[in-house]
């Protein structure tokens, strides 16, 4: 019993640690770009709030301290309609107006909020975390990935990843030695036009947006399919493309809620 | 041994896979960091244009997809093989220098070129120019040289790979924290002037140029040498070998771009 015990910890504890929404440069990445597109003002607001978490060093990760549910639910049409409270979308709207609000709330709350916000922005857009009724794929599943070097290598002796591993972690780590400043440069030089386009609409609409951009990669997709490398290139392309929304998306919703 | 504490082990040696691969790779990104930094106005817009990214971007591409159709034969091309009397085989294709020289040639008509062979002429480049200067990537006869491919060993007994400790070890000696851009800012400081000197010469020159540097990598870590044992003053002789190896890449890789795409 005392074993069992122990396995389901270790089990919950290598769950917590690999529940990230994109991979540790994933997430500095895309704050780093989207800070390229912030007003001066929102600038200055950004790192006041961010300073406060200096008063509270028990929560120094950007990860929402009451991060409890960490999915995105859409309707069969693609719509964010929940009120859940546990809904990524619901969370940050609630979030987007204590920062709008932030005089009339605590410190606390503001760096909160802060965090909420920002790190929601990105699990908006990973693929892992996001649920659409009556698809069933998109309760995870998995792929077959070549490793190593191989493209062609026999399908029994590829590693399987989560689909959910393979979008928050494959694609990014294929750029060794890559920093998030290198990253979030990359991102300029892909998507350096496409700010007004990316960042245009509501929490919810951004939400529906990611729904259409799963459900095209969900095509065809099923359970043990072989993801070679040319797919992967694919696959990439794709991953820039939604990282760089989350960016301009984040810049688009501070410079509002921090006016 | 506890039972609890063997499956914490495995459990954490697991976690930390991901963490340990992302340092293979270093030197192919900081060499195109340098190149990225020394590329002019010009060649910059003209490589965006083309990758859609940075030259760091498509760093170890060719090694990614050197098994893959359709670039499966482009898989063998990333050494400099010597013919018998042991200089830099340019009749053979598949030499690094010999298809740097080839690839850099068609890139001279860029402009006549579709733009997807345009990129993938400079997918090549980018690893070629790179792989030409790591001073594991030199294949002599075997009966003149020890071949590449010979194995290291540890304090454990374990085998280490010569290749493996010669493309990412002998770099990172002293610099575990090393980031490729903190690398890049410390080391590529060249002046002008040196900088054309290094630039100086056809892929071919350069090949040889860089010979002495990988015929000591043999003297320096010998066949069933241990890799924990080595000397500082060594070690340190094996980090310089590697620095001047990524240097002489990254500002000769910028220099073959902005030739390119001169104006």
């Amino acid at each position: 019993m005392a074993m069992k015990r122990f396995l389901l910890l270790l089990v919950s504890v290598a769950t917590i640690l690999s529940a990230q929404a994109w991979s540790g440069i994933g997430n500095p990445a895309t704050r780093a770009f989207a800070k390229q597109f912030m007003t001066p003002e929102a600038r200055k607001e950004n790192a006041r709030i961010w300073k406060l978490n200096k008063k509270y060093p028990a929560e120094k990760s950007d990860k929402p301290t009451d991060l409890r549910w960490n999915k995105v639910t859409l309707d069969a049409d693609l719509r964010s309609t929940t009120t859940y409270e546990g809904d990524v979308v619901v969370q940050m709207e609630r979030a987007a107006e204590v920062l709008r609000n932030r005089k009339n709330y605590s410190e606390k709350e503001q760096i909160e909020a802060m965090r909420t916000v920002t790190y929601n922005m990105i699990l908006l857009h990973t693929f892992g975390n996001i649920s659409i009724e009556g698809n069933e794929l998109t309760n995870g599943f998995f792929v077959l990935l070549s490793s190593g070097a191989a493209a062609d290598v026999n399908a029994s002796k590829m590693r399987k990843y989560k689909w959910q591993t393979l979008w928050n972690r494959a694609i990014l780590l294929r750029h060794y030695g890559f920093t998030a400043d290198m990253y979030a440069e990359e991102l300029a030089i892909s998507h350096g036009n496409n700010k007004d386009a990316f960042s245009a609409g509501t929490i919810r609409d951004w939400a529906a947006d990611m729904g259409a951009e799963l459900s095209k990669q969900l095509e065809g997709a099923k359970p043990n399919m072989v993801v070679d490398r040319l797919k992967m290139l694919e696959y990439e392309t794709v991953n820039d493309r939604i990282m760089a929304k989350a960016g301009y998306r984040l810049a688009a919703l501070l410079n509002d809620v921090l006016k | 041994m506890n039972k609890k504490l063997i499956i914490l082990l495995v459990a954490v040696a697991l976690l930390s896979v991901n963490k340990a691969m992302a340092w293979g790779g270093f030197a192919h990104s900081a060499i195109t960091e340098i190149a990225e930094r020394n590329l002019t106005p010009e060649a910059r817009e003209k490589i965006h244009h083309y990758l859609n990214h940075s030259l760091p971007f498509y760093a170890i591409w060719m090694d990614q997809h050197r098994y893959t159709d359709p670039y499966r034969p482009s898989g063998k091309w990333h050494s400099n093989w010597m013919d018998k009397n042991g200089a830099v085989d340019m009749n053979n294709e598949y030499c690094a220098a010999y298809q740097t020289t080839r690839v850099w040639n068609e890139l001279k008509n860029y402009k006549k070129m579709a733009d997807k062979d345009v990129k993938l002429n400079l997918l090549y480049l980018i690893h070629l120019v790179a792989d030409m200067h790591c001073p594991c990537h030199n294949v002599w006869p075997k009966e003149s040289h020890p071949q590449y491919r010979y194995h290291l060993t540890n304090n454990k007994g374990k085998k280490e790979s010569f290749h493996k400790f010669w493309d990412n070890d002998a770099i990172l000696y002293g610099r575990k924290k090393w980031t490729v851009t903190y690398y890049a800012n410390k080391m590529a400081t060249l002046s002008e002037k040196e900088i054309k000197k290094i630039c100086k010469g056809t892929p071919y020159k350069w090949a040889v140029t860089s010979l002495p540097n990988a015929e000591r990598t043999f003297e320096l870590t010998p066949k069933g040498s241990n890799v924990q044992k080595y000397s500082k003053a060594d070690r340190l002789e094996m980090r310089r070998i590697s620095d001047e190896e990524i240097l002489k890449a990254g500002y000769r890789l910028a220099y073959v771009m902005n030739q390119i795409f001169k104006k």
